[in-house]
């Protein structure tokens, strides 16, 4: 009986071991497995909280619907109008980049994914959308949501993709700041003490002067996150300990605790033609 | 039927765990719904199926996270394991029994993850206080949580006509 005991805990040690040990792409190939088998699941009972919050934020803005639709079409048809004007800049710029024998440029195209579940543990800042890669969504795409920057995508299984959050500490980001030309790498905090999500760029030229408020953009070098997306805004502004830098927090335009749908930008082709 | 309401119960809680938003104000801590599944079995079950609960478990927390696999089925089982060993000094149907353990099993759960995913590497920027605050967090959702899942899986397996290995016995 005894005996019986022993070789039960021996047991459960081995597996435990095995599982620990298990090389990266067998263990990743199970994890993404299991995704894909909740994930219909996932999509059921998430579908179904977006619509009870989005019921809710009807009921809670009611009395201001008319308003609402008002301003969107005023939106709509301003937004119309720019479009025109940016497909005219895009072919100019387009056929100026041709006659001057400008590397080609790899076009972008957004796709909409409803966000399913965030990190199950709470150690990371991650969110995992019903998009994956059976639909052209690969590791190292930026993802964004209406109000700016979002974070990359790190990983993907056939029906659903993983984003790292750019409040994770893992996620680096290379930005500039509005049009006063500093460049820095931004570096997500997690949460504020007040539960509040941020970010920090640090080693600042000193000698530039930084405002609140100011609108920190993607600066394109890197590669992953193309120039110009919207990140956030300044918020502290403080001068290091050393006194030969300045550092600031960052208040992410996106609002990272709450979202519902975001959209990834696939590579789809080569632009410059 | 024992063994398939414990798989769907324990996917169940671990979908429901991963749409739950976290507690932003306390480290962004997670209901733990997975790990009041786990120590259910623990405290009504036998060796065998405690471990199964603990490894499946831990499975599904690492597969629909980026944590390691491996390293929650490490934190599951020792909780599991250690809250196993009081069975037979505690009484499982009590609502103490849910409210404490629902206090102290993600303490210990947290600080395991805490030291692996460190001593790996994965989360060394990590402030020690964020893990305190998350800790604490969980501990708290977790005294409402444990009895909510004890409650719903006791209910379902009285519908279900199974029986836990205690009241079997007697």
């Amino acid at each position: 009986m005894k005996r019986k005991g022993w070789t039960f805990w021996l047991g459960l040690g081995a597996i435990i071991l095995i599982v620990l040990n298990l090389p990266d792409a067998s263990s990743a190939a199970l994890k993404r497995a299991a995704r894909d088998v909740l994930s219909p699941l996932q999509s059921v009972v998430a579908s179904f909280t977006n619509r009870l919050s989005a019921a809710r934020d009807v009921l809670a803005a009611r009395g201001g619907m008319p308003d609402e639709l008002s301003r969107l079409r005023e939106e709509t048809v301003l937004l119309k109008h720019q479009l025109v004007e940016f497909e005219d800049l895009q072919q100019e710029n387009l056929r100026l980049r041709h006659e001057l024998g400008f590397m080609r440029r790899t076009e972008r195209l957004p796709v909409a994914a409803e966000v399913l579940a965030r990190d199950i543990s709470g150690w990371w800042q991650m969110i995992r959308v019903d998009h994956g890669g059976g639909l052209g969504v690969q590791p190292d795409q930026a993802v964004i949501s209406s109000e700016g920057l979002v974070g990359k995508v790190v990983d993907t299984s056939r029906r659903t993709a993983d984003i790292l959050l750019i409040t994770d500490p893992a996620c680096r980001v290379a930005v500039r700041i509005g049009e006063r030309g500093v460049f820095g790498i931004l570096s997500g905090q997690g949460l504020s003490l007040r539960g509040r999500p941020v970010c920090r760029l640090e080693l600042l030229n000193k000698d530039i002067r930084l405002r609140r408020g100011d609108a920190v953009y993607t600066s394109g070098l890197g590669g992953i996150f193309p120039r110009g997306l919207l990140v956030g805004h300044l918020d502290e502004i403080t001068l290091d300990e050393s006194g030969l830098h300045q550092s600031a927090t960052v208040i992410p335009a996106a609002n990272v605790s709450d979202l519902r749908v975001v959209f990834i930008l696939t590579a789809i082709e080569e632009a410059a033609r | 039927m024992n063994r398939l309401l414990m798989i769907v119960g324990l996917c169940l809680c671990a979908i429901v765990q991963a749409i739950l938003p976290p507690w932003l104000a306390m480290g962004q801590a997670k209901a733990p719904l997975l790990l009041a599944g786990v120590v259910y079995y623990a405290l009504t079950r036998g060796t065998l199926q405690m471990a199964e609960a603990a490894m499946l478990g831990g499975l599904l927390q690492d597969s629909l996270g980026p944590i390691p696999l491996g390293f929650s089925v490490v934190a599951f089982a020792g909780v599991a394991i250690l809250i196993h060993q009081f069975q037979d000094r505690i009484f499982a149907d009590s609502f103490l029994t849910h409210v404490l353990t629902g206090f102290m099993a993600p303490v210990l759960v947290s600080i395991i993850l805490y030291v692996l995913l460190v001593s790996g590497g994965y989360r060394a920027g990590v402030p020690f206080s964020f893990v305190m605050s998350k800790t604490l967090g969980m501990s708290l959702l977790g005294l409402v949580t444990f009895p909510l899942v004890f409650r719903f899986i006791r209910a379902s397996e009285e519908r279900l006509g199974i029986q836990s290995l205690r009241r079997a016995n007697g």
